[in-house]
């Protein structure tokens, strides 16, 4: 009967089902993502400046601008 | 798998303190002893000693800039190989067939491969905080990808290949990267994550873990193999279901080998090299989980108007349409993190390579989309049109964004000045105008053929019947690709000189700055609370108020801090999608309906389809013809499902360079195929096709033969005959077409070797067999079941005009 069932089934219906699927996820996504506070999503986007390495270049480049 | 079971072992429902203060302290030139250099140190009960492992990244970037070199080189030697397909004549090693996949595999797993590598580890550890959590699984990490590259480079131009594209390489190599990409990188970079000292995970931290979940999934499935020797294996999927798997997993390498790691990549050496924070975190979470779930959908727009179901077609075209959004929210979000910056651009060569880098990959995730649509790709597919689209991403967007990052990182590294900004400069114009020169012209030529192919009459019949005139009408656009491949390389070649330039000015003695930041806490002393609701006093439903508190994303910050459960999530997202495409594929039995006169390969056809595989003749045969009427007339009746159901693996091609062979069988006469392998040129003096003629002087091991049919009846191949007898039935078919050849005029011996013995004679059993049996006059039925659905000739079918 399950054979029979999966059979049955019109399998071009998974675009349709899928898209559903997504559109509902995406939009949740969308609503939730646009509440973060500006103050997180600053903090966050700053974590990779957080360890700036001096370089030579960038301690000639200093010294240059120190001399004028 | 292991892996990620052994980080939920270590880390079910670990909780962290609120806040981290972190606190960077270099010491000037203070020599770390060794034993604070693999493991932190716990100074006043809290605050970690730590310094970052940049010796692994300076061999990944090493590594990156040597497999460039090779990538590239071999991309023109290809590249000159089509214009001039006399040039290796004789040589079997060194025909397209062979060394067109060693290119695509050096571009995308050895130069692309390590420079995501190097960009992994030097980010993950400074966004990390924390050292990586094995030096010795780095090591064997570098040194195991290094040795998978060599096989490649071993295997593939000996014709060891399992033919599918961007997984040729054979099932003991593919166990050595499930080793090497789980095992020790996977283990690796899950364990810095969890033992990491900075809570939230940055947005580029959560691509790396999309990479290696996915890459593994995809991996493992497309890679089930029934081998019969160290060097030969059989996939279990065959036909539809094989074409099917080898795109869900092609299409899925690009996205997830080549554009999420990528993007990492970008969400961390962007911002450093601009001095900016990225453009918007928002767009950042929004944009990673619409990628990961639509990407994983869209493996079926390579095989649209194939005999493919049409519904997995009209899917993988809708999600590929849709990917065009994601996609873009990057570009977006990479190229507005140079607002105020963009001064920089003009006198910082990083700046510039990050710059045309995502432009390009913008223009490829329009272009992509765009030849997903089955009316475009119509026209596109099987051109040079997917060509150029490839090569505007692969040099576009991963070269220039590999090129950029190395920049940025090598004084780093070496801890030294750039040797020349300028030869950084002008390999970065080079490599533009390369790209360029590269791209258009492949355009031209991609269009062209594809117009040609379906030109038409006003009398019905095709303006180009000749396939071989498509082929001299975009030769001097092949010539045009040269020159942009020789500039791209020439580019590659300058910087290696600012590498190796640079690096001799290095200090005798690296700097090893030591850090100092508290460990997170096992167990945090308080939980964090629901958020309150904005409408806590508002007369609203519960409802409403729930979904105030769930929108304010406290959950996806908790995701944010914790791998594992962040890794099931993209992982579930991944599997789930995956199995919405495939459990119908396998499952319906009308997908592939049953064709009652198509039977077995011989197993002199069988091993004769295994040279076909191991010369890489997909390369630049298809042997798939689309319900279309210049498709039809040109080559015969379309292509059925139910005519690949004994196919392992399928070999529908994804280009023409040379004639689809889908009906081939019957064509021509076995002398006509003898001359051909011999000499194309002198049967068709246009004809890029190169000489095998080691094929007519190579014989066959008539005893493997025996190993090849146990392997087709294991897959589900019925035979008539006892395992014993095919080297026997074999050499009786082999005689037979040797026969013909020597009455036709051919020649008895080529040297050492008869006709009948030689691996021609099989080759040509098998091109004589493709596409003949649906012809085949219809079996009387010997049983009283009927098969369940059934096409049959009578059914309308009617050979093709030969």
């Amino acid at each position: 009967m399950l054979r029979d069932v999966i059979q049955a089934i019109d399998y071009s219906d998974c675009a349709e089902i899928a898209l559903a699927l997504f559109c509902f996820a995406f939009f949740l996504m969308v609503f939730a993502t646009m509440r973060l506070s500006s103050r997180a999503t600053h903090r966050f986007a700053s974590i990779p400046l957080a360890d700036t390495v001096v370089t030579a270049d960038d301690a000639a480049e200093e010294e240059t601008s120190g001399n004028e | 798998m292991l892996g990620l079971a052994l980080c939920s072992f270590l880390s079910p429902t670990r909780k962290f303190a609120v806040a981290v203060e972190i606190s960077d302290s270099n010491s000037e030139s203070e020599k770390v002893p060794e034993s604070l250099q693999s493991k932190p140190m716990e100074v006043d009960g809290k605050i970690d000693t730590f310094s970052y492992d940049d010796d692994i990244s300076r061999k990944f970037a090493t590594a990156t800039l040597f497999w460039a070199l090779v990538a590239t080189l071999l991309g023109l030697l290809v590249a000159v190989m089509l214009v001039l397909p006399r040039l290796f004549a004789g040589l079997e090693w060194f025909s397209f067939g062979r060394l067109r996949p060693l290119h695509t595999n050096a571009a995308i797993f050895a130069f692309a491969g390590n420079g995501i590598f190097a960009a992994i580890y030097y980010s993950t550890q400074r966004l990390c905080k924390a050292r990586m959590w094995s030096d010795t699984l780095s090591r064997l990490h570098f040194w195991g990808w290094q040795l998978i590259i060599v096989a490649a480079a071993a295997t593939l131009p000996l014709g060891i290949t399992q033919s599918k594209e961007y997984a040729e390489l054979e099932w003991p190599i593919d166990l050595g990267i499930a080793v090497v990409w789980l095992g020790f990188f996977g283990v690796n970079f899950f364990m810095t994550l969890i033992n990491r000292r900075e809570r939230h995970m940055y947005v580029a931290l959560w691509f790396y873990i999309a990479t290696i979940v996915t890459v593994t999934v995809l991996h493992v499935f497309n890679n089930l193999v029934v081998p019969i020797g160290l060097a030969k294996s059989y996939p279990i999927y065959a036909g539809v279901q094989d074409a099917f798997m080898q795109w869900w997993y092609g299409h899925n390498a690009v996205a997830f080998f080549l554009t999420t790691p990528f993007l990492g990549l970008m969400y961390y050496f962007l911002p450093k090299a601009a001095n900016r924070p990225v453009f918007s975190y928002k767009l950042s979470i929004l944009h990673f989980w619409s990628l990961v779930f639509i990407y994983i959908w869209a493996g079926p727009h390579h095989l649209h108007y194939t005999a493919l179901p049409e519904w997995a077609s009209t899917l993988g075209m809708l999600f590929s349409v849709m990917l065009w959004m994601p996609s873009w929210g990057g570009m977006i979000n990479g190229l507005l993190t140079l607002r105020g910056a963009w001064h920089k651009v003009s006198v910082d060569p990083v700046l510039k390579f990050f710059v045309v880098g995502i432009t390009f990959y913008g223009m490829s995730t329009f272009e992509g989309p765009m030849l997903s649509v089955k009316a475009v790709n119509g026209l596109s597919h099987y051109t040079d049109w997917t060509i150029a689209h490839v090569h505007s991403g692969a040099l576009g967007w991963n070269g220039m964004m590999t090129f950029g990052m190395l920049y940025w990182l090598t004084p780093r590294l070496f801890q030294t000045k750039l040797w020349s900004t300028k030869a950084a400069s002008l390999h970065f114009w080079i490599a533009t105008i390369g790209i360029l020169l590269y791209i258009v012209p492949i355009y031209v030529a991609g269009l062209t053929q594809g117009l040609m192919w379906r030109s038409m009459d006003e009398t019905g019949q095709l303006v180009y019947p000749d396939f071989v005139e498509t082929i001299s009408y975009v030769a001097p656009m092949w010539w045009l690709r040269v020159l942009g491949g020789a500039l791209f390389v020439g580019g590659v070649i300058l910087m290696a000189v600012n590498y190796v330039m640079t690096w001799m000015t290095r200090p005798s003695k690296y700097d090893v700055p030591v850090y100092q930041a508290p460990k997170l806490e096992k167990i945090a002393d308080y939980k964090e609370p629901r958020p309150e609701s904005h409408l806590k006093s508002a007369p609203v439903l519960d409802l409403a108020r729930g979904v105030d508190s769930w929108s304010q994303m406290t959950w996806h910050r908790r995701w944010e801090r914790l791998p594992v459960r962040f890794t099931v999530l993209t992982t579930l997202a991944v599997v789930i999608a995956s199995l919405f495409e495939i459990i119908p594929t396998f499952l319906i039995r009308s997908n592939v309906p049953t064709i009652s006169t198509v039977k077995p390969y011989t197993p002199l056809e069988l091993a004769g389809r295994d040279i076909y595989v191991a010369e890489g003749c997909y390369n630049c045969h298809s042997q798939m013809i689309r319900p279309m009427v210049a498709e039809t007339k040109r080559y015969g009746e379309y292509s059925k499902a139910g005519e690949f159901i004994y196919d392992h693996p399928f070999q529908w091609g994804s280009r023409r360079i040379g004639p689809d062979l889908a009906r081939e069988g019957g064509k021509q006469s076995s002398l006509w195929h003898w001359r051909h392998f011999e000499n194309p040129q002198a049967i068709n003096e246009d004809s890029v096709m190169p000489p095998f003629e080691h094929l007519l002087e190579t014989a066959i091991d008539f005893d493997k033969v025996t190993d090849r049919v146990w392997a087709a009846q294991k897959l589900g191949a019925e035979y008539d005959f006892d395992l014993d007898e095919s080297p026997e039935l074999a050499r009786i078919q082999a005689e037979q077409i040797a026969a013909d050849i020597v009455s036709q005029g051919g020649p008895v011996r080529v040297g050492e070797v008869m006709a009948l013995e030689s691996q021609a004679v099989a080759l040509i059993a098998y091109l004589q067999r493709i596409g003949v049996d649906i012809f085949a006059p219809p079996v009387e039925a010997a049983t009283d079941t009927e098969p369940e659905s059934t096409e049959t000739p009578g059914d309308g079918i009617e050979p093709a005009d030969r």
